[in-house]
């Protein structure tokens, strides 16, 4: 007998025995329902208490689901994206879940008023905008709220609200097949308002939005659907994320084994937590039901068959089993399953320390997208998963068709406005200083906190090196305020804005029935920190022709008493007057008259001085400067700067915690940087998240920023 | 081939034409080709007349961007100007499409025969609007410059005179994305052939004895390329077929001394020759923003299909001068370069990369070749040699929406700037 005729023979023979031996595990099973078509026995360990603390979480704060990025593409990096028009900033390294209720489900498709563009093809620009509102008193709405510190200066107008409360959106162009059958079947829609969504991806800030927080693209998306889950994995098909020339290389490197955030063959996975009692006479039952799916690929290793049954022994002794049976679902295009691009199957199952208990997960691995144009891919799945042990308690959601949300958007019947300001530091003094007193008098304007003066004097000192922060300063503001519309043709009207033509403007939002703002109405405050003055009176001097309303386009200068070493604070605030010299209220409901709201106006804070960072090195300086002065306890700088992400916890949240706090103050001096100033809000949003860092608060008590920038 | 004889159905009793309808069943693959063969016509004939000895088939592609990579553009075909030369890289293009045009410089040229050529400032070739249709499709169309517009002034010595031709016209193109790698595509243009100006005169002893003129017909010809591009990962393969057509044009000659008409009028041909051409290009992925790729192409230009026709008044037979087939190489090379000065949010529409090209262009002499005995005719029609073209080129631009690209040429007696732009949203330049 040759070699190779005898390791088949040593292989048959192992297969069998195998075969054998999971038959015995699987025999109680077989009497409730039909013998899966495959088996597989797996030795199981004792569970760690990661892995105890990583399940609860997922159990209990992402409806059972774990979204993963694989093989690097779990990795976003410091480096923006960028079509040259806009930029997408990061806020975290890593891809990013986040759960919240659904505020609004949109769909975005550009505009073609023009006649002649109707001729042209469309423009690959389908998006999915998945708004939510996270989880209150959660680590999804902590992230958010830290999001919101890294926002441009003058652009609060710029988040989006649901019903008055902040929420954020996680965007994605689908491939045009998904587009269709999501659109048919109703799976993601806005009768789903209220429901729970989880979305992962890039946890980015929208350059075109004043780098507002979103998921972008949001690359997995789930929810529960009465005992299903649905699972979207979902490469965008933009052209914007696919290709390593579509980022915005900086000063900074990424380790090797970063990608473009959805480059094809995008490889990722669903992980479905289950737990199961040992000595359960019934495995613990999945039903797999794949409901569309286009360009996925192979994946290794593949299922082996459409009906498996896995049995677990823990010392030799048998503590439980899963069976997975995998389906096409009613919209599956297939006719039959391809197994070859299948891989589902439980992952990371240990036994708990109580020896009663075992836990783990089933995996749905997925690789997906082509190279060449349209290749983009997804894959849908309909989960049913054993029921929890312990079920967490949730509120009822009702499933898709029997949703009562109102078929009145309040979002499209609503005209909001907010006031954004762009602020220009000008008249920069080219000389540079690094003195501790001015650093200090800058720290005080920035953190606004009286009676700490001491340590903020303290903090001004804990530098390496004396070179370490560098300060320059300007004496003069150049502000331009523009009105920023959502709701009802609120593209029309961003239009007309960004053109000046006032004619347009007004034709817009008298046909809205709402208030046509007239005039910038400036309240300025400026305070001398060095020489400890009062806040005094000052003025936006209208600068240049009126972009579109009146006092629109102006400067503050400095006054002239104030020295060059002296740290000068000024608050700035615009409100929109209409011709009678009243507010314009925040929103109006269009076709009414009136409103009540609160007055549309924003509130901008400027110093004279800010912190010099002009590349990568000065970023570190600043980064470690505010880890010694400001966060003394744990290794803000370590944390920030790690390749491996700190696993959740539910049983203690905090070190996961403190490493997307670093990891978003660095950054944040990314973001910062762009314009190589760190300027007075920028400054006060680090210090307080090194503070954050330094004494994390419970969930429930995280402040919100007091005011974005 | 499809022969003249299979006409015969139409016009026949049911019972026989419908045999030859079944001898015709083809694949349908086959009924392309067959299309595209169809216009292959027999071996034609062109003018001997001395003026036309620095008259030569040039085709290229001007567009800035390919221009600056020598044309090596059949393995690559990543923007419009595959339209050209492979069409199969239309499908290839990011939605929405592209649009793509400039402007090739004036040029004048002096060669070593003593003709002088004097390149016209026209429009780049393919002037090109490329659209992406559903997921497959990518559809052109473009004007194309077959051969130059220029103008040859000849003087030997005894015979001087003007010839300003062009040929030119729009298409169409599309390619097809027929597996995941594999687009094929098909172009069509219909080229017409000018013949602006052209005349020259014979003088004999201090008088001129003759004078001939040349005018085009108007003909009207469509010609097609027929290609296909496999692109994996970071290597492209391309293979195209450009079909060589002829346009027809007369001559009369006169002897202005006696008003004696010496050719009436007789029709000769001007033929553009078929080309095989392959290619091959890399581009490979580079960490970040920067990229380079290298490409060449190899073609086959089958200028053996231009045959010589007599011409009254001039005593040697057609059969001395010949053309001959011969290869054409071309290679380039393009470096990306990102500038990035502020980010897209600061400044939408900035430019942020920098694009330098380079390329060789090894281009045979397409003219006829005097093989007779008469020393004169030999000086006329010199075996010419093959040119070698240096191209190099640059960009700025955006990583989409758009490029300004410039390119220029030297080598022998060719000189030649191109401007252009590029049009693109949302997808990617190459």
């Amino acid at each position: 007998m040759s070699v190779r005729r005898r390791v088949r023979a040593a292989a048959g023979g192992l297969c069998l025995l195998a075969a054998l031996a999971s038959r015995d595990h699987s025999r109680p099973a077989e009497a409730a329902a039909p013998p899966a078509t495959g088996r597989a026995a797996t030795a199981i360990g004792t569970c760690d208490g990661r892995q105890l603390g990583e399940w609860q979480f997922v159990a209990r704060e992402q409806m059972r689901v774990q979204a993963r990025g694989r093989s690097g593409n779990d990795w976003v990096g410091l480096t923006a994206a960028t079509d040259g028009f806009h930029d997408w900033a990061p806020f975290d390294d890593f891809k990013t879940t986040i759960c919240g209720a659904l505020g609004i489900f949109g769909t975005f498709e550009p505009t073609r008023e023009k006649e002649f563009l109707r001729f042209l093809p469309e423009i690959p620009e389908h998006d999915w905008n998945v708004i939510l509102i996270p989880t209150a008193n959660s680590i999804f709405d902590e992230r958010f709220r830290l999001a919101r510190r890294l926002m441009e200066r003058g652009h609060e107008g710029d988040l989006v609200t649901c019903h008055g409360t902040p929420c954020f959106e996680a965007e994605v162009t689908p491939q045009s097949r998904l587009l269709k059958a999501n659109a048919a079947g109703g799976w993601l829609t806005s009768c789903r308002r209220g429901q729970t969504l989880c979305t992962f991806g890039p946890w980015v800030g929208d350059g075109g939005h004043g780098y507002r927080p979103e998921i972008h693209p949001a690359e997995r998306i789930w929810w529960r659907d009465g005992d299903r889950l649905k699972l979207i994995a979902v490469q965008d098909a933009s052209q914007r994320f696919r290709d390593h020339r579509q980022f915005q290389w900086a000063d900074t490197r990424e380790p090797s084994r970063w990608h473009p955030w959805a480059a094809p063959s995008m490889q990722g996975e669903f992980r479905v937590a289950f737990e199961a009692a040992v000595g359960s006479a019934a495995p613990a039952e999945f039903l797999v039901e794949q409901m569309l799916d286009t360009n996925v690929r192979g994946v290794t290793p593949a299922v082996p068959a459409a009906d498996m049954q896995y049995a677990f022994t823990h010392q030799g002794t048998d503590v439980g089993s899963v069976r997975v049976r995998l389906g096409l679902g009613a919209t599956s295009e297939r006719l039959e399953l391809n197994l070859s691009t299948l891989d589902i199957a439980p992952d990371e199952v240990c036994l708990r320390p109580d020896g009663r208990t075992l836990q783990g997960y089933l995996r749905l691995h997925d690789v997906i997208g082509y190279r060449h144009q349209e290749g983009e891919g997804f894959n849908t799945f309909e989960v049913v998963p054993p029921p929890l042990l312990t079920p967490v308690p949730a509120t009822a959601e009702p499933p898709c068709p029997a949703c009562t949300a109102s078929a009145r958007d309040d979002a499209r019947e609503t005209l909001h406005v907010a006031v954004l300001i762009v602020a220009r530091e000008e008249l920069v003094d080219s000389s540079t200083t690094m003195s501790e007193t001015v650093l200090a008098d800058l720290l005080r304007a920035a953190t606004e906190k009286s009676g700490f003066e001491p340590a903020l004097a303290r903090a001004a000192r804990e530098k390496e090196q004396a070179s370490d922060i560098v300060l320059q300063s300007a004496r003069r503001f150049r502000l331009s305020v523009r009105p920023h519309y959502d709701g009802p043709r609120g593209e029309r009207l961003e239009r007309a804005v960004n053109k000046g033509d006032r004619e347009s403007f007004r034709k817009l939002l008298a046909a809205a029935g709402a208030p046509v703002p007239e005039t910038v109405q400036w309240d300025v405050r400026i305070q001398n920190y060095s020489q400890r003055t009062a806040e005094e009176p000052g003025r936006c001097r209208p600068d240049g022709d009126p972009h579109l309303l009146a006092g629109d386009e102006c400067v503050i200068d400095l006054p002239p008493a104030a020295a060059p070493g002296d740290v000068v604070r000024v608050r700035a605030t615009a409100r929109l007057l209409d011709g009678q010299g009243q507010p314009i209220p925040g929103s109006t409901v269009v076709g009414e008259r009136g409103g009540g709201a609160s007055p549309a106006q924003q509130e901008i804070r400027l110093a004279s001085h800010f912190i010099r960072a002009a590349n990568v090195a000065s970023r570190e300086r600043i980064l470690a400067w505010l880890a010694h002065a400001f966060a003394p306890t744990g290794d803000l700088v370590k944390a920030a700067t790690a390749e491996d992400e700190v696993p959740v916890d539910l049983a203690d949240l905090r070190p996961h915690r403190r490493s997307y706090h670093a990891r978003m103050l660095r950054h944040g001096l990314v973001l910062a940087g762009v314009d190589q100033r760190i300027t007075l809000d920028e400054l006060r949003q680090f210090v307080e998240m090194a503070q954050l860092f330094a004494d994390l608060p419970p969930l429930g008590d995280i402040p919100a920023a007091r005011a974005v920038k | 081939m499809l022969d003249s004889s299979s006409l015969f159905v139409l016009g026949s009793p049911p019972s026989l034409w419908r045999r030859p309808i079944r001898r015709l069943s083809l694949p349908r693959g086959g009924v392309f080709c067959l299309a595209l063969l169809a216009g292959a016509e027999r071996a034609s004939a062109q003018t001997i007349d001395p003026i036309f000895r620095s008259w030569r088939w040039t085709e290229e592609v001007t567009t800035a961007r390919t221009f600056g990579m020598g044309s090596a553009i059949t393995g690559l075909a990543d923007d419009s100007a595959a339209a050209a030369f492979n069409p199969a890289g239309l499908a290839t293009i990011p939605r929405a499409g592209e649009l793509q045009f400039g402007l090739k410089a004036a040029n004048t040229a002096s060669l070593d025969n003593g003709d002088r050529i004097h390149n016209l400032a026209k429009g780049t070739t393919p002037a090109s609007l490329a659209l992406r249709l559903g997921t497959r499709v990518g559809l052109s169309y473009q004007f194309l410059e077959l051969r130059s517009a220029s103008t040859i002034t000849f003087d030997d010595g005894r015979e001087s005179g003007t010839l300003k031709t062009s040929v030119n016209g729009p298409g169409i193109g599309l390619g097809v994305r027929v597996s995941p790698f594999v687009n094929i595509g098909l172009s069509l243009n219909a080229y017409r052939f000018y013949i602006n100006d052209g005349e020259y005169t014979r003088v004999t002893d201090g008088h001129p004895d003759r004078v001939v003129r040349f005018n085009s017909n108007g003909d009207t010809r469509v010609a097609g390329t027929l290609g296909a591009l496999v692109k994996a990962r970071e290597l492209s393969y391309g293979l195209a077929f450009r079909l060589g057509r002829r346009w027809r044009a007369r001559r009369t000659a006169i002897d202005p001394s006696t008003s004696l008409v010496i050719d009436e009028g007789t029709t000769f041909d001007v033929r553009s020759p078929s080309v095989l051409s392959s290619g091959i290009a890399w581009q490979p992925e580079l960490r970040r923003a920067q990229s380079f790729l290298l490409s060449a192409q190899l073609d086959r230009v089958f200028l053996g299909g231009i045959e010589a026709s007599p011409a009254i008044g001039i005593p040697f037979p057609a059969s001395d001068y010949r053309m001959k087939s011969a290869f054409e190489f071309r290679a380039g090379g393009e470096v990306t370069i990102p500038v990035l000065g502020r980010w897209a949010s600061h400044g939408a529409g900035r430019p942020n990369r920098l694009q330098f090209r380079a390329g060789f262009h090894h281009q045979p002499a397409g003219s006829f070749v005097y093989e007779g005995p008469d020393p004169i005719q030999q000086g006329l029609f010199p075996s010419a040699g093959a040119r070698n073209l240096v191209s190099v080129g640059t960009s700025i631009g955006g990583v989409t929406m758009w490029r300004l690209s410039a390119a220029y040429r030297f080598g022998g007696d060719n000189r030649q700037a191109v401007v252009g732009v590029a049009i693109r949203y949302p997808g990617l330049f190459p």
